[in-house]
């Protein structure tokens, strides 16, 4: 099984976007599941990343968090895409998809390129 | 956008504290904890192994509490904070050396922020008028004289009004004094006569009323004035009855039209009356009492327009080549003609006060590397905690920038004294005084300054001892041996710069207290005593005294009352008085030489009979005036020594013919009387000027200095001359009342003023320098106690000690001196103009500057040496 590697930066913050869309209001630890299943257990979630970028992504305005109580009946932070944040996912995910084809054509077997 | 929402959010937190969102951080990675772990007990593992396994894929509590924490603030600020709470704590525990740190900077640092605030008020800020980089200073530059900058005569203002094109507005400025009668007590103000376009073309707005309408200014018209708010609020109680107002200016009517505001000046200091210049069409070229004042026209250059006034000048003199050789218009911008005779004593003031900074600095510097000696156990045991050695070192800047910008605080408070009391002081050289204040540009300066000046004492440990190496060596501390023998070098050439920079300093105001010296003996050319005359300008005015012979009979029946008084001399009138009260200048030919012959315009005093004998001018030839000359009798005049030697050479010039006022129509043809000794007229530095005296009952004037030779002090007469001008017209006023000693102290002010401003800072760089010797040569002592016992211990006499201090004294003072000699020899170049009677090579200044540093430098040395000396051998190799 290849190493679980860690997550990059970058990419973390959208990952947590993109899992806030999918789920919908989650508390961090969700969030981080959620990740590790995505990615298939390949990805380790620390949560001395996830936290400083959740931080962040609030900063920045792109999600919103409340109090609320989570599954063990403790006092969570739950956090929730905002529209700026939903659009900010949107115009990424595109960007991404372009890099990775354009990366695929040149890093996959030689194909016919007619 | 969205980053500088993040960033501000950050900086709110940091500057707001943790404390809420500690709380919170715990509870959500807590949180976080207890889900991963429960998930894990779920799927079958023991709780034990999930807590283990948590910590390993999770990562540990407090670094994630870390990174969270420099996200939401800005680590920098914080790390920052608690660098100057540290920085704080430490220097409040040695209140000496943070205390005497702190002054030594605030002098530099106030001084500098003071020479800045005059140097950015008066040289680098815009003229306070609108669009004041295209205006523009115009005079007659007769280049035959050692001046440039002479007043042009109305004929060449209304040439130039004619004619020169480049300019978009032309206006004529004569700076005067007015006796003001006319309404209650006669008064004599500062002022000036303007044409009628000057105020619209610098964009002045009058407080109450309007000013000049544009052909204010021609025959025919009315004279007008405005006058200033100060003048407004203190004789008419800001009346608006001041509008329309008739008034008596030197004895001619004029209306006030209206007030101009308090922040207006121009050129004239505290001017109160600002009169309309009629341009009557002159009889003859003279007088010249003119500059122009002009902008220029939009897309014309500076160079053009002195093309231009070129051309016109060297039209005007084909008119007359002999006489007007080489007119020019010259065209200055007008900041430049305001600042040009000011900007070298300023260069020379910010190097001076920027040396003493770096001195301060250095002196500082020796003691922070004292300071880090001594806390070397504290640095090891922070290095042994695990501090880096960039954080040491940025400790160290932190501490010293928190040091100079308490400095910096104390310096604005010095700076604002400093130039209050320059305000006060009013040195007469220095222009735009008025506009001297602290504004946000001086805030910045000072706190670049003091930020720049922590940073470069703060380093000084790194400096000595190189930057690797800086935390093993101040935790290695300097027992023993004297210390890393690089250290003690880097102390050592900081001294010995200091004594270097001071000695360049002293050299500096050595120079100028010589010049100042030599002006102040100068012979003003008379030999009555100066203590014992008083002078006081008298001016009549109004209808009484229309007709010259009113005039004459009043100064005729005054000269005469107060000779009579007791107490009194002598006494005589005359439009000019020596040493620099020059009201008149004219030119002049000497008819019946091929070429015929003339000069560039020269005092000419009008004078009473009376008048040599009562300064007790020496005659050389012939008479002066008596009472044979009267205003019926021929036209009469008395040159001077050197008039008569650069225009008659040897021969006698008595009984031949000057014409007064140069070529035209009603020029009087007078006869030479007699030749007397050169006075001084233009001030007590360079050549005497040649000077030709017209007796004053011939040519009228109605303002004219009253001059009283008295038994005792001369102003104690002033109150019974006073009484005797009112006795004959209580409407004349008398002003400027002085004796003529104290004239002749205040025409040296500006090299007074410069050399005790030079002085005041060599000598406080000289204090710095020798505490800085001292400093060095104490410290060496101590820590070279145990050398020293065991030198003694092994048969070392005392004097041998002692000679071994003061053998590191001189050598330090030597270094320093010859070094400052040699940057004194390239620096004092700067003071060139601002030299009398000296070079900027005068070996005695410099050999005396020499002597004193190394004596100074010797005796600094000599307390540590006693106490090396009375060191107790045992004692000292006892310590641990």
């Amino acid at each position: 099984m290849p190493e679980k590697t860690d997550v990059w930066q970058g990419t973390l913050a959208l990952m947590i976007l993109n899992s806030l869309q999918a789920l919908g209001p989650q508390h961090g630890y969700g969030i981080a599941r959620r990740i590790e299943q995505t990615s298939g257990g390949l990805l380790v979630v620390n949560y001395g990343t996830l936290y400083p970028a959740l931080i962040k992504l609030e900063q920045e305005d792109y999600i919103r968090s409340e109090w609320g109580t989570s599954e063990n009946n403790r006092k969570a932070k739950f956090y929730r895409i905002t529209p700026a944040g939903k659009k900010h996912l949107a115009k990424e995910t595109r960007a991404w998809e372009q890099t990775t084809e354009i990366m695929s054509r040149f890093l996959s077997p030689a194909k016919d390129l007619s | 956008m969205r980053r500088a929402r993040a960033f501000l959010l950050r900086l709110r937190n940091s500057l707001r504290g943790h404390d809420t969102g500690e709380q919170e951080m715990r509870n959500e990675l807590e949180n976080h904890l207890d889900l991963y772990v429960a998930d894990k007990v779920g799927s079958g593992i023991p709780i034990d192994e999930a807590r283990r396994q948590a910590f390993i894929e999770l990562g540990g509590l407090e670094s994630a509490k870390d990174a969270m924490r420099d996200r939401r603030g800005l680590p920098f600020l914080d790390t920052l904070a608690r660098d100057v709470r540290y920085a704080a704590r430490t220097l409040r525990r040695s209140p000496a050396f943070t205390l005497a740190a702190v002054a030594t900077l605030a002098l530099g640092i106030g001084a500098n922020t003071a020479v800045f605030t005059v140097i950015e008020a008066v040289v680098l800020r815009p003229l306070p008028y609108a669009d004041s980089d295209g205006l523009v200073w115009i005079h007659d530059g007769v280049t035959q004289s050692d001046r440039t900058g002479w007043p042009a005569a109305m004929v060449d203002y209304l040439l130039w009004k004619q004619r020169a094109k480049s300019f978009e507005k032309l206006a004529a400025f004569a700076a005067n004094r007015f006796s003001l009668t006319g309404d209650g007590e006669p008064e004599q103000l500062p002022g000036a006569a303007v044409s009628a376009d000057f105020f619209s073309m610098l964009g002045v707005r009058p407080l109450v009323g309007r000013t000049f309408a544009p052909d204010e200014d021609q025959p025919g018209h009315t004279p007008t004035a405005l006058i200033s708010e100060r003048l407004w609020e203190r004789r008419y109680n800001r009346s608006p009855n001041v509008l329309g107002k008739s008034i008596v200016l030197n004895g001619r009517p004029a209306t006030v039209i209206g007030v101009l505001p308090a922040g207006f000046h121009f050129r004239v200091r505290e001017a109160d009356i600002w009169s309309i210049l009629m341009l009557e069409p002159p009889t003859r070229r003279g007088p010249f009492f003119i500059h122009g004042v002009a902008k220029l026209r939009p897309g014309v250059t500076l160079e053009q327009a002195n093309r231009e006034m070129d051309a016109l000048g060297r039209e005007v003199e084909s008119k007359d080549p002999k006489k007007l050789d080489r007119l020019r218009y010259p065209t200055r911008p007008l900041l430049d003609e305001l600042t040009a005779e000011v900007k070298p004593l300023l260069r020379v003031i910010a190097a001076t006060v920027a040396v003493v900074l770096l001195i301060a600095v250095f002196n500082v510097a020796n003691l922070m590397l004292s300071r880090a000696a001594s806390r070397r156990r504290e640095i090891a045991i922070r290095l042994s905690i695990g501090a880096s050695r960039s954080q040491l070192v940025r400790q160290m800047v932190t501490e010293s920038v928190v040091l100079s910008s308490a400095a910096g605080l104390g310096g604005l408070i010095i700076a604002q004294l400093a130039l209050t009391a320059l305000r006060a002081f009013a040195p007469p050289g220095l222009p735009r005084l008025e506009e001297i204040s602290i504004d946000t540009g001086v805030l910045l300066f000072t706190a670049g300054v003091s930020l720049l000046s922590g940073i470069l004492f703060g380093l000084a440990p790194v400096f000595a001892v190189g930057g690797p190496a800086v935390a093993t060596a101040l935790k290695s501390g300097e027992r023993g041996s004297g210390g890393p023998p690089a250290s003690q070098r880097f102390r050592n050439a900081l001294v010995v710069a200091e004594i270097s920079l001071s000695v360049v300093l002293l050299i500096g105001a050595g120079l100028l207290i010589r010049s100042f010296n030599l002006l102040g003996r100068v012979q003003p050319g008379f030999d009555a005593a100066p203590e014992r005359l008083l002078i006081t300008q008298v001016a009549p005015s109004g209808t009484k005294y229309r007709e010259p012979q009113q005039v004459n009979a009043f100064w005729d029946d005054l000269t005469e009352r107060v000779r009579q008084t007791p107490g009194v001399e002598a006494a005589a009138i005359a439009i000019s008085v020596p040493p620099d009260r020059t009201a008149f200048r004219d030119e002049f030919e000497i008819p019946g030489r091929t070429p015929p012959e003339g000069g560039p315009p020269v005092p000419v005093p009008f004078v009473s009979r009376e008048y040599f004998q009562t300064f007790g001018i020496p005659v050389l030839r012939g008479r002066t005036f008596d009472s044979r000359d009267t205003t019926d009798s021929p036209r009469v005049t008395v040159i001077s020594h050197a008039m008569a030697r650069r225009y008659f050479g040897n021969e006698d010039p008595v009984g031949k013919r000057l014409k007064h006022g140069g070529r035209g129509v009603n020029n009087a043809l007078m006869e030479i009387i007699g030749v007397v000794g050169d006075v001084r007229y233009l001030g007590l530095a360079g050549d005497v000027h040649p000077v030709y005296y017209e007796l004053s009952a011939q040519v009228p004037v109605r303002t004219m200095w009253l001059v009283v030779r008295t038994r005792g002090e001369a102003m104690k007469m002033l109150s019974s001359v006073r009484e005797q001008i009112r006795a004959i017209d209580p409407n004349v006023p008398a002003a400027n009342a002085s004796s003529m000693a104290l004239a002749m102290h205040n025409a040296v002010d500006l090299p007074r003023f410069r050399s005790s401003l030079m002085a005041f800072f060599a000598i406080i760089a000289l204090a710095l320098a020798i505490i800085g010797v001292y400093g060095v040569i104490a410290y060496s002592v101590l820590q070279r106690r145990k050398e020293i016992g065991i030198r003694m211990a092994l048969g070392a006499t005392k004097t041998s000690v002692a000679r071994m201090v003061v053998g590191h004294g001189s050598r330090l003072a030597v270094a320093g001196v010859l070094l400052g000699l040699v940057g004194a020899l390239a620096a004092a170049r700067m003071l060139k103009s601002m030299l009398y009677g000296v070079t900027e090579t005068d070996a005695a200044t410099f050999g005396g500057v020499a002597v004193l540093l190394t004596s100074a430098a010797l005796l600094a040395s000599y307390i540590p040496a006693r106490r090396a000396c009375k060191l107790d051998p045992l004692t000292v190799l006892r310590e641990e």
